[in-house]
């Protein structure tokens, strides 16, 4: 942008002898045009300090505008880029960046197979710790099945367990108690029949009386206690005859079964 | 160097040509060395920037738009490294480089000036630049030694161009008699050394 001098507001007709230093800022700066500038140099003729100053200025930026020495960086930079793989040509540059976006591509469409096969089959991308052969399975469904078996076995054993028998229950009863040392908690109960009356073969019968044919069977830890078992009693299990009191006088005196027990052979 | 010149020697290095990305760091390294030099007055630290910001320019010649100056860019880069570098761990001013005043302990590996005279004016710039201020001191550099106009400078600064003249002026003044003040104490050391 230049300037004529008279427009300058700094070389007013009026402004004191000396020259503004912001015209000779302009002058450097520029900003002025070379005629302007060559009257500026002329004026300075007649303002020694002025003109100092000018010098000064100009020798500190002669002296800034000296040239630097500056080494070649040029194979340094170039060994550096081509070490740090900055400095790539461009069709390697593509190909690098087609093959990280086809990189992600796939690991996207991997996921979201994966998603997909996991809502709609979420049994087959269960990943198990160890692979199960198809006989594994067989045999895993067969151990299953007898498990539930037992299992419901089991159930009704407890469910006849909780059944009323009174047979079954005098007989705990007397069994746990001390002192009836020709049973003892090895003995378990093979059948029973109950019966209203008196068997034939007991001698005597009494009013108001169940009778129950227990037959019992002991358990032994062994091979040679279930011969000699066998040899004593003769058979694997003995047969005893159990009654009890059913009037209503007598209920308040449980009937022992025990007592009136008729071993039979 | 043009613009067309430099265009081509820019996609010639882009397309992977090692010596045209040569002749591009030979075309702009004297320049930006030399703004680094002033501004930090270290030229260890001037050539580990100015390596730095080369490497960068090169990884990242593919993004540079055409429509802009490449010295701007680069510089820009330079700056940026530099005022990173200054902000981790200001380097102290090397006396090394101005204490060849006195002919003792100069740079005796690597001369930075060819002539003894030049040399003290030289060091007697450089001291007097380190005592202006930050701004002050790359205005003058950009303007006066790069030769950039006013309006690039207050881009590349993203100062309003007052200011720029602001500080350009104020510096300048304070250039002036500090350098003035340098060149006595030198040629009066110088003396004494004769």
């Amino acid at each position: 942008m230049s300037r004529s001098r008279r427009d300058h507001p700094d070389m007013r007709d009026d402004a004191p002898g000396r020259i503004p230093e912001s015209l000779i800022d302009a002058a450097m700066d520029g900003e002025l045009d070379p005629a302007i500038q060559k009257e500026i140099g002329n004026a300075l003729q007649y303002d020694p300090a002025r003109r100092q100053e000018f010098h000064d200025t100009r020798d500190a930026i002669n002296a800034l505008r000296m040239p630097i020495e500056s080494p070649d960086l040029s194979d340094q930079v170039l060994e550096r880029a081509h070490r740090h793989r900055r400095f790539i040509p461009r069709k390697l540059r593509q190909q690098v960046r087609a093959g990280r976006v086809g990189m992600a591509a796939l690991l996207l469409v991997t996921l979201l197979g994966v998603a997909t096969l996991q809502r709609m089959y979420p049994r087959l991308t269960t990943i198990a710790s160890q692979p199960t052969p198809v006989a594994n399975i067989e045999s895993a469904i067969e151990t299953d099945g007898r498990q539930l078996a037992q299992t419901v076995t089991g159930d009704i054993q407890s469910l006849r367990d909780c059944m009323p028998d009174p047979v079954r229950g005098m007989l705990a009863g007397s069994l746990s108690r001390p002192g009836n040392t020709s049973y003892n908690t090895d003995v378990r109960i093979v059948t029973t029949s109950l019966s209203a009356t008196a068997p034939q073969s007991m001698p005597h019968a009494y009013p108001h009386t169940s009778y129950a044919l227990v037959t019992l069977a002991q358990q032994h830890q062994n091979d040679h206690d279930r011969r000699s078992a066998q040899q004593r009693t003769g058979g694997p299990s003995n047969i005893v005859l159990m009654s009890w009191t059913t009037s209503s006088s007598n209920r308040s005196s449980p009937p022992d079964p025990i007592d009136d027990a008729i071993e039979l052979p | 160097m043009d613009r067309n010149e430099e265009r081509a020697l820019i996609e010639r290095a882009i397309a992977g040509e090692r010596t045209a990305a040569g002749d591009l760091i030979r075309a702009h390294q004297r320049s930006v060395y030399a703004y680094i030099l002033r501004m930090s007055g270290r030229p260890d630290v001037a050539e580990d920037i100015v390596q730095e910001a080369f490497v960068r320019v090169l990884g990242n010649l593919h993004r540079f738009d055409f429509r802009f100056r490449f010295s701007t860019w680069l510089f820009t880069i330079a700056r940026r490294l530099y005022m990173n570098a200054m902000a981790k761990n200001r380097p102290a001013y090397d006396t090394d480089f101005v204490g060849s005043m006195g002919n003792s302990g100069g740079p005796a590996e690597q001369p930075i000036y060819s002539d003894e005279r030049q040399s003290v004016q030289h060091d007697a710039i450089q001291s007097a630049l380190m005592s202006l201020s930050e701004e002050q001191r790359e205005i003058i550099v950009l303007f006066h030694q790069l030769d950039w106009p006013i309006s690039l400078i207050a881009s590349h600064l993203d100062m309003p161009e007052g200011t720029i003249k602001s500080h350009l002026h104020r510096g300048r003044k304070r250039l002036r008699v500090l350098f003035k003040d340098q060149s006595t104490l030198a040629q009066k050391l110088e003396g004494v050394a004769r």
